[in-house]
């Protein structure tokens, strides 16, 4: 509440620039430095590594093809965007956070995507397809699936 | 003794310490609890000991809001609409009678603790074996109930009633009491009280074969219904034009049913042996039939602000990959089954045994609780009965915070089962803007004379006696502020026990001479 307050009584539009500092300008233009090399970096190996990890968490899946068929439904109902990478990294990172990596034997994946998706329940964090409730991780990695099925299917 | 009131001559007076309007599972509770109580008791009952056309109809009404089977929804005979009630029983859960800041009018002038000992008395009334409403261990032959993930649903149990229909289990009871008198066919046509409308002092009654004749009681029970008994205050209105009981304009106000939606979800899980068999079915357990249903923890709906909403299992059958070719006249959408469990085998369940089922689906229905709505309200119509009584006008209505509730309950449903792993829900309940129509009722009728301790926010007080009247009474649903998410028989049974007891002992320090 009394921050609250405080904010009521600021002058400080919520979405005003922050005042620069001379530090921030050194952390700033370095970054950008980086960041303009990045998408040269990412193009040469984004191919190789995205796939890998795709295929990595793919393989957590037992009949990909029925993920996919789901997948394809929520595209068509939702429009969740349809960019891999963005499936991959965000799979990869809550995965990682229950002690999963690309190296993990099966049965850590496992548990990893089990306790990943009990707590995307546990807290709502659910996506609906055709009515059915479904975990975000879940519906990731449906996505996903969707997306490397459409790669590996001739276009008609 | 029982007498038709068809027979009665015309312009008879009949004096008695106590009338009771309405012989359904209220008034007959009553009636047989001051058997042999040296009161005088007349029962006056609009039918006789069959269904009857004629009389039926004069429950036909007019519908203003979302569309109700007044007539066919209630019984005009001798045990009333105990003539068809599905024996279903449960008390209101204690968090019912509470309170809710969240829910507007909600609370009643009593507690649950308060209305124990009469809910015992209730189960026997209404035969049951059993009252281990909430608790699984003592239907463990049954199964165990499903661990389902976190806080937020809870597994209870309906433990049903034969069922009993009073009139025909109780009509001895009530033919042999010396002290009670029971009317049959014989309708009232109002209840007129004292010039200053502070005591009743008479009922006008009527039969459709044109007898006229009065009853004088010291105290009168209006025991026929929530949509009868509002409707009945409401043409009593000689004295008092706005009728009995009504200076605060709350007579046929909140009117609540338990919507009931046929098919709000869909439940898919991975191994139906754990799915105990108490869920499936009226389950026949250790003398008793019951039923596991699932209700939502008072933690979460007071978390989440919610109404209440409870659930049962319909109809189930084992999916397989061809699940979508087998069911899909029925459901279209049923081929998406096995891809929902392949998934949940890969996420959270156990994987499928070479040559296993992929798991079952099951059907689901549920009753869910309604906001007191002071605009869902039972009004006299222009129109009039065979006896020159105005008829019911019925405005049911529905707002969208019921639908929201509903939705809000069904998606805690679908957290329990992922989080649990080996189930998943498919919600068929839409978000609502609003709720015009219902797709199902449970032939509940609640509210219209609801309980309060400050008469200008109910009817009757926490003894069900009239605010501002100081003989008339009422039994029945149509006191409760709120109604919870089951089946109210049993409650009414127990308010009825309670106002007999209270009465008794009012009579006896000769508080109505």
């Amino acid at each position: 509440m009394a921050k609250h307050m405080e904010t009521e009584h600021d002058d400080a539009h919520p979405a005003a620039p922050h005042p620069v500092s001379r530090r921030d300008v050194v952390v700033l233009g370095g970054t950008a430095l980086i960041a303009a090399a990045l998408p040269a970096l990412l193009f040469r190996r984004a191919p190789k590594s995205l796939s890998f990890d795709a295929d990595v968490l793919l393989k957590l899946l037992a009949d990909p093809e029925a993920a996919a068929k789901l997948g394809e439904i929520w595209f068509a109902e939702s429009r969740p965007g349809e960019t891999r990478a963005v499936y991959e990294t965000r799979l990869a990172r809550r995965l990682r956070a229950f002690g999963w990596s690309p190296s993990a034997t099966p049965e850590l994946a496992h548990r990893a995507l089990a306790a990943t998706t009990r707590a995307d329940y546990r807290t709502g964090r659910m996506v609906e397809i055709e009515k059915w409730q479904f975990a975000e991780t879940e519906a990731d990695l449906c996505a996903l699936a969707a997306l490397v099925m459409r790669e590996h299917t001739p276009e008609a | 003794m029982f007498i038709d009131g068809r027979n009665v001559p015309d312009g008879t007076t009949v004096e008695t310490d106590l009338a009771i309007i309405g012989a359904g599972a209220a008034g007959i509770s009553i009636a047989r609890e001051l058997a042999g109580s040296g009161i005088s008791i007349a029962l006056i009952e609009s039918g006789g000991f069959e269904f009857d056309a004629d009389t039926q109809a004069l429950y036909e009404g007019e519908m203003a809001g979302v569309e109700y089977p007044m007539a066919s929804s209630r019984l005009r005979y001798f045990g009333g609409t105990t003539n068809h009630w599905g024996g279903w029983t449960r008390p209101l859960e204690p968090m019912d009678f509470e309170e809710r800041d969240w829910v507007p009018h909600s609370g009643w002038p009593i507690t649950r603790a308060l209305l124990d000992p009469y809910y015992e008395r209730a189960a026997d009334v209404c035969q049951l074996r059993s009252t281990a409403f909430d608790d699984a261990s003592a239907w463990a032959e049954g199964g165990e109930p499903l661990p389902l993930a976190g806080d937020e649903v809870m597994t209870r149990f309906f433990i049903y009633s034969p069922p009993t229909r009073f009139g025909k289990k109780y009509r001895p009871d009530i033919e042999a009491a010396k002290n009670v008198a029971c009317y049959l066919n014989s309708n009232v046509m109002e209840i007129v009280p004292t010039e200053n409308g502070a005591r009743v002092e008479r009922l006008r009654l009527g039969t459709l074969s044109g007898v006229r004749f009065e009853v004088k009681p010291k105290v009168c029970i209006l025991a026929a219904g929530a949509i009868e008994n509002a409707r009945i205050l409401l043409y009593s209105n000689s004295i008092e034009p706005a009728g009995l009981g009504n200076r605060n304009g709350n007579v046929g106000r909140f009117f609540m049913e338990h919507p009931h939606i046929p098919s709000p979800a869909t439940f898919l899980v991975t191994d139906p042996e754990q799915v105990a068999r108490f869920y499936r079915t009226y389950t026949k357990l250790d003398n008793s039939v019951v039923r596991g249903c699932f209700l939502f923890t008072p933690d979460y709906l007071r978390r989440t602000r919610r109404l209440g909403t409870v659930l049962t299992f319909g109809m189930s059958y084992a999916v397989t990959d061809a699940t979508g070719s087998e069911e899909g006249q029925r459901d279209p959408a049923a081929w998406v089954q096995p891809l929902v469990l392949k998934l949940a085998r890969d996420t959270t369940a156990a994987p499928v045994a070479a040559g296993g089922e992929l798991g079952w689906r099951l059907g689901v229905g549920c009753a869910s609780e309604q906001q007191p709505n002071p605009a869902s309200r039972i009004t006299l119509s222009d129109d009039k009965d065979p006896l020159g009584l105005p008829r019911t006008r019925l405005a049911w209505r529905l707002r969208k915070a019921d639908a929201d509730s509903l939705r809000g309950n069904l998606e805690a449903l679908a957290r329990a089962f992922g989080a649990w792993g080996e189930g998943r829900v498919r919600i068929l309940f839409p978000e609502r803007d609003e709720w015009t129509e219902a797709e199902g009722w449970g032939n509940h009728h609640l509210g219209t004379t609801r309980m309060a301790s400050d008469p200008k926010k109910g009817v009757v007080d926490a003894d069900c006696a009239v605010h501002g009247m100081s003989n008339l009474f009422i039994a029945g649903s149509s006191l409760y502020p709120t109604g919870g998410t089951v089946n109210p028989t049993l409650t009414l049974v127990a308010l009825a026990l309670r106002l007999a007891d209270h009465l008794k002992s009012r009579f006896e320090q000769g508080a109505f001479i």
